[in-house]
């Protein structure tokens, strides 16, 4: 029998997830022409940020010693967010709070001396970013446990027995939705129109007047946030977080979603990151049925390596196209 | 008449190539001034230089008496210079009505706190969108307004630049070569509507072109650059008799 329940809301999750991750990127690459091939680095902040939150909060409330990597503290965790409802829910909510400003902090940081560079040479400085911050925590015990992981980072919903998932799945996927709603009122605004003009020529957009380097600066670092955010959901729903959880590769995820719902367009973003979700999901679910004599992990790589390839070959607009700014003045437009 | 544009010994060198070459001049309000000169004669640089693309090696620019030498671009536009480019440089994802409402300048909704907010920048947004439909109109792109920028013609993207220019309210207009490529009548029609802009806006034009033949009847005065140095100065007439001029246009024997 299948759990059906469990399967929808970890579907729901992990769509959750890889859209706040592409919505980030479509923010900084779609709408404002920055490559970012670190992405996967402010998602990490946010999940160390939450791990080490976490674990360092109940060890405080409940006046433990112990490492909060030894057995001990792990079971201390596990019992103290299956008691204490209200404090579990706090951490949860002050802890994502910290992601996302630490991540955009982060964001800010890396853009001071990068947004000088030019496109290409600030992709390749951000994914050297990412692989450097990765390699650091990996063998950086304290953090999040270097190269073992931070374990039983505690649901804010551990209380509620068999629910906490579906319940897990209900909040992410609301912060997604209000993520979505933030973004396309941002974007359909003359600030929105100001990132396409710096995306489509830097240049012509300084000399009529716009800070090119400091709104990108400003991109980078919201955008870090959002990565932030959906690190830190990340974390407290697997409960473990580990460095070498964020290679590169998830990057690529982002950008595959971005490309292939179509960059610019957020819903666009929405949609690939629907039909990847779905895709990752049939292939784990796959596995589980046919046995095939190869590892069938490797589908994943090969097929979404073919999508992106179709897409970029036959419609690089991606399945939704990039629209106009919606701003009131576009019903000026329609009267004339 | 006040001056608007003063220029002092302006010097800039790439490399071994010395494109601007102890250049002086001053321009005064609401004229419509040429700068002429052949191929590699430093125009372009001169322009870039007064519009803080590049910072001259040495030398001084004032505007309307302050010191700019050297600010950045966005600065510049502050003060009130607006700078088109040889090759239209339109955002071209973008459509013709939305590139006229980049250059506005205050946009409260240009700013990363009140965008989210639409009331608090619509009524603004409003108004600029109708001084860009009133001045597509007077351009006569109004009918092109909701096309991608690409779809122009070249003539409507030079048009199209010059007006998304004059969308930022400037005082003073660097055009580099706003009609090159541009059908003989077309390039008329873009002259005289920048002649109509100087008189409705009070704007002063300062103008690079190669095709005498048009711009003379046009311009109120005219500067003839080469190999990095003002060589003539004077009115269209002045300067289309000089045996000099012909000389750099045409090669003399020497």
């Amino acid at each position: 029998m299948v759990d059906i329940v469990g399967l929808i809301s970890s579907t729901v999750i992990i769509f959750s997830l890889y859209s706040l991750l592409s919505l980030s990127l479509n923010l900084e690459y779609g709408y404002t022409g920055l490559p970012n091939f670190g992405k996967v680095a402010f998602q990490a902040v946010g999940a160390f940020v939450c791990g080490a939150f976490t674990a360092y909060a109940i060890s405080f409330i409940v006046g433990s010693t112990a490492s909060i990597f030894s057995p001990e503290s792990v079971q201390i965790r596990i019992e103290f967010s299956k008691m204490n409802i209200l404090p579990t829910v706090t951490i949860f909510i002050v802890s994502l709070i910290a992601a996302c400003i630490i991540s955009g902090l982060f964001g800010y940081a890396v853009s001071k001396p990068a947004l000088k560079l030019r496109e290409d040479y600030l992709a390749l400085i951000l994914l050297i970013f990412g692989e450097i911050l990765r390699l650091i925590v990996r063998n950086y015990y304290p953090l999040v446990g270097g190269t073992h992981g931070l374990a039983a980072i505690p649901n804010p919903f551990s209380w509620s027995g068999e629910f906490v998932l579906p319940l897990y799945s209900v909040i992410t996927i609301i912060v997604t939705l209000l993520v979505f709603i933030f973004l396309q009122r941002l974007l359909n605004s003359p600030y929105g129109r100001l990132l396409k003009a710096i995306r489509d020529n830097e240049l012509a957009s300084q000399v009529l007047g716009k800070e090119s380097v400091r709104i990108k600066g400003q991109v980078l670092t919201l955008a870090s946030s959002i990565a932030g955010l959906s690190g830190g959901l990340y974390a407290f729903y697997s409960s473990y977080v580990v460095a070498d959880d964020f290679i590169p590769q998830k990057t690529f995820d982002a950008w595959l979603i971005v490309i292939l719902g179509g960059a610019a367009n957020n819903k666009g973003v929405l949609t690939g990151a629907l039909v990847i979700t779905i895709l990752d999901r049939s292939i784990q679910y796959l596995s589980g049925l046919v046995r095939f004599p190869f590892e069938v992990n490797y589908l994943r790589y090969i097929i979404m390596g073919l999508i992106m390839i179709i897409i970029l070959y036959y419609k690089p607009s991606g399945m939704i196209k990039e629209k106009p700014v919606k701003t009131p003045a576009v019903q000026v437009l329609k009267h004339e | 008449m006040s001056e608007i544009l003063r220029v002092e010994h302006l010097k800039k060198q790439f490399g071994g190539i010395v494109a601007v070459d102890d250049v002086s001049f001053s321009i005064q309000e609401r004229k419509i001034i040429g700068l002429i000169g052949p191929n590699g004669s430093g125009k372009s640089t001169l322009f870039n230089i007064i519009a803080g693309i590049y910072p001259p090696d040495s030398g001084e620019v004032y505007f309307k008496g302050e010191r700019i030498t050297s600010l950045p671009p966005h600065e510049i536009f502050k003060r009130g210079i607006v700078k088109s480019f040889q090759i239209p440089s339109l955002f071209y994802t973008m459509t013709v009505f939305e590139n006229f409402m980049i250059p506005p300048r205050e946009q409260i909704g240009e700013k990363l706190i009140n965008a989210p907010f639409q009331f608090r920048w619509a009524a603004q947004e409003m108004k600029f969108a109708n001084d860009a439909i009133n001045l597509l109109k007077f351009l006569k792109l109004n009918n092109l307004s909701s096309d991608s920028a690409t779809n122009l013609s070249g003539g409507q993207m030079k048009l199209c630049e010059i007006g998304r220019g004059v969308m930022g309210s400037p005082s003073l207009m660097l055009l580099d070569e706003p009609a090159a490529g541009v059908a003989p009548y077309l390039a008329k029609e873009i002259f005289g509507m920048i002649l109509n802009l100087r008189d409705d806006k009070g704007i002063t034009f300062f103008i690079i072109e190669h095709r005498l033949e048009i711009f003379l009847e046009y311009v109120d005065y005219i500067y003839v650059m080469n190999l990095g140095k003002i060589v003539f100065e004077g009115p269209p007439k002045e300067v289309i008799e000089s045996p000099l001029v012909k000389e750099i246009y045409l090669g003399g024997g020497k």
